[in-house]
């Protein structure tokens, strides 16, 4: 049985999840999309119960009956033949997606995550309106394009709001890349919310803050680092400057930790990098979880525990011990 | 021993479009065609809180070969030495794209759809 890994050339992350099963001798074969369908080709049949066939890589090929688990882990999109332009590449793009994905999406393996509930999993609305249910402290939020919401909604909180995006925190404009943390709303701006109404914005009570942590889960595994700063832009959104951070591994409360493992069965992931406010009198509160988050800068913290927890956990086709 | 079911319950989707429920991530490098923004171009309130964090063309990308091999980056010198063994800062602070080594996207936020973009 074989592990499929479905993930871009350069990512050091997957790659020592890819060395450790080697060191297991567990059969691996690494793909990223970006090769279909120059380096990539699929033989896919369906046979009346299930889809025959595989993938056929560089120096690999893979049987779908063959896989045990995926790790759908940011593959890059599709690359065509540069002939190929305007409304054919993405007619071209559209029928890979929907073929080639589909198919692969149809593998009965142990999927970490499987692509449809990773999209669904990235809309905070429903991961906060998710994690309420499933027993984890959620702030309170508000949604809108309204001016006069978002001061009503600051009045009524006790400790000021703050802003952060619903999706991407990344724009490229103009030749420029350009970030946005979580930023706090002053007074200044509530006197100015020119653009609210153009789209949707989230805003959020402030909530007092010992230190955040970020959970990686994998599987039914909790991986807890306490994020501490004394910088005053790192203690709203610790993204904004990494250099002022300290790290240490962290046990999570049993019932906290029973409510993330609740959350992560409802939204049918297998991993998940979750982060919390840890309030001065020990509250933990739920930010956000991010389906596809990042855990490789913390190597320092956990060592290769999360990447030997994440090759176990394919390994065994998502059973763990 | 515990067993752990890998998917635990039915889920509608209906949330994301069919476009995008095969997500992938955009490439680093990859960036959209450049804009020219007018004066008094309407701007988002959450835009605001963008700041520039570089020029897309100062950014560089980390050299490497893929090894078909070992299926793993390997370095550029042919000794098909997997790049995650050489990495010294893995304690460096930085969620970025490659998740540790390098300036990049924050985090994986599965929003583009290649037949989506311009």
């Amino acid at each position: 049985m074989t592990v499929l890994i479905l993930s871009e050339e350069y990512d050091p992350s997957v790659d020592r999840v890819v060395l450790a099963l080697d060191d297991w001798d567990v059969p691996v074969v690494r793909v990223d999309l970006a090769w279909f369908p120059q380096h990539l080709s699929v033989d896919a049949e369906f046979d009346g119960t299930g889809w025959n066939g595989g993938l056929r890589a560089p120096e690999r090929y893979v049987t779908f009956v063959d896989l045990r688990a995926v790790w759908y882990r940011r593959p890059t999109p599709f690359t065509f033949p540069g002939n190929l332009t305007g409304q054919r590449r993405a007619h071209a793009e559209r029928e890979a997606r929907f073929g080639l994905g589909g198919v692969l999406a149809s593998i009965p393996a142990a999927w970490m995550n499987h692509p449809h509930r990773d999209a669904e999993a990235v809309y905070k609305p429903r991961q906060l309106a998710l994690a309420s249910r499933c027993g984890l402290r959620v702030p309170r939020t508000l949604v809108t394009n309204e001016p006069d919401a978002v001061r009503r909604f600051a009045e009524a909180t006790e400790h000021g709001i703050v802003t952060k995006m619903l999706g991407s925190n990344v724009l490229v404009e103009g030749g420029h890349r350009y970030v946005a943390h979580t930023q706090g709303i002053r007074e200044a701006d509530l006197t100015d919310l020119d653009g609210v109404e153009l789209t949707a914005h989230l805003f959020q009570e402030w909530v007092p803050k010992a230190h955040e942590v970020r959970v990686v889960a994998v599987g039914y595994e909790l991986f807890a680092v306490a994020i501490h700063t004394d910088d005053p832009e790192a203690h709203v959104d610790w993204r904004a400057n990494y250099d002022v951070l300290r790290y240490a591994a962290i046990d999570v409360p049993d019932f906290v930790a029973a409510a993330i493992r609740e959350f992560l069965t409802a939204s049918g992931l297998a991993f998940s990098a979750l982060d919390f406010v840890v309030r001065p009198d020990g509250r933990w509160v739920f930010l956000e979880s991010n389906p596809g988050g990042q855990y490789g800068w913390l190597h320092a913290v956990w060592g290769t525990a999360i990447s030997d927890a994440i090759a176990a956990y394919l390994a065994h086709g998502g059973v763990q011990r | 021993m515990s067993v752990t079911p890998t998917v635990h319950q039915h889920h509608s989707g209906v949330l994301a479009p069919v476009g995008q429920q095969f997500p992938l991530a955009r490439p680093i490098f990859d960036f959209p065609p450049s804009e020219t923004v007018p004066a008094d171009a309407a701007t988002p309130f959450g835009l605001r809180f963008f700041d520039a964090s570089c020029p897309v063309n100062a950014m560089t990308p980390v050299s490497y070969e893929y090894s078909s091999r070992l299926q793993v980056a390997v370095a550029t010198d042919g000794s098909e030495t997997p790049l995650v063994t050489m990495i010294e800062s893995w304690d460096k602070t930085t969620t970025g794209s490659a998740d540790g080594n390098r300036e990049g996207i924050e985090e994986w936020t599965m929003d583009y759809c290649g037949d989506q973009q311009s």
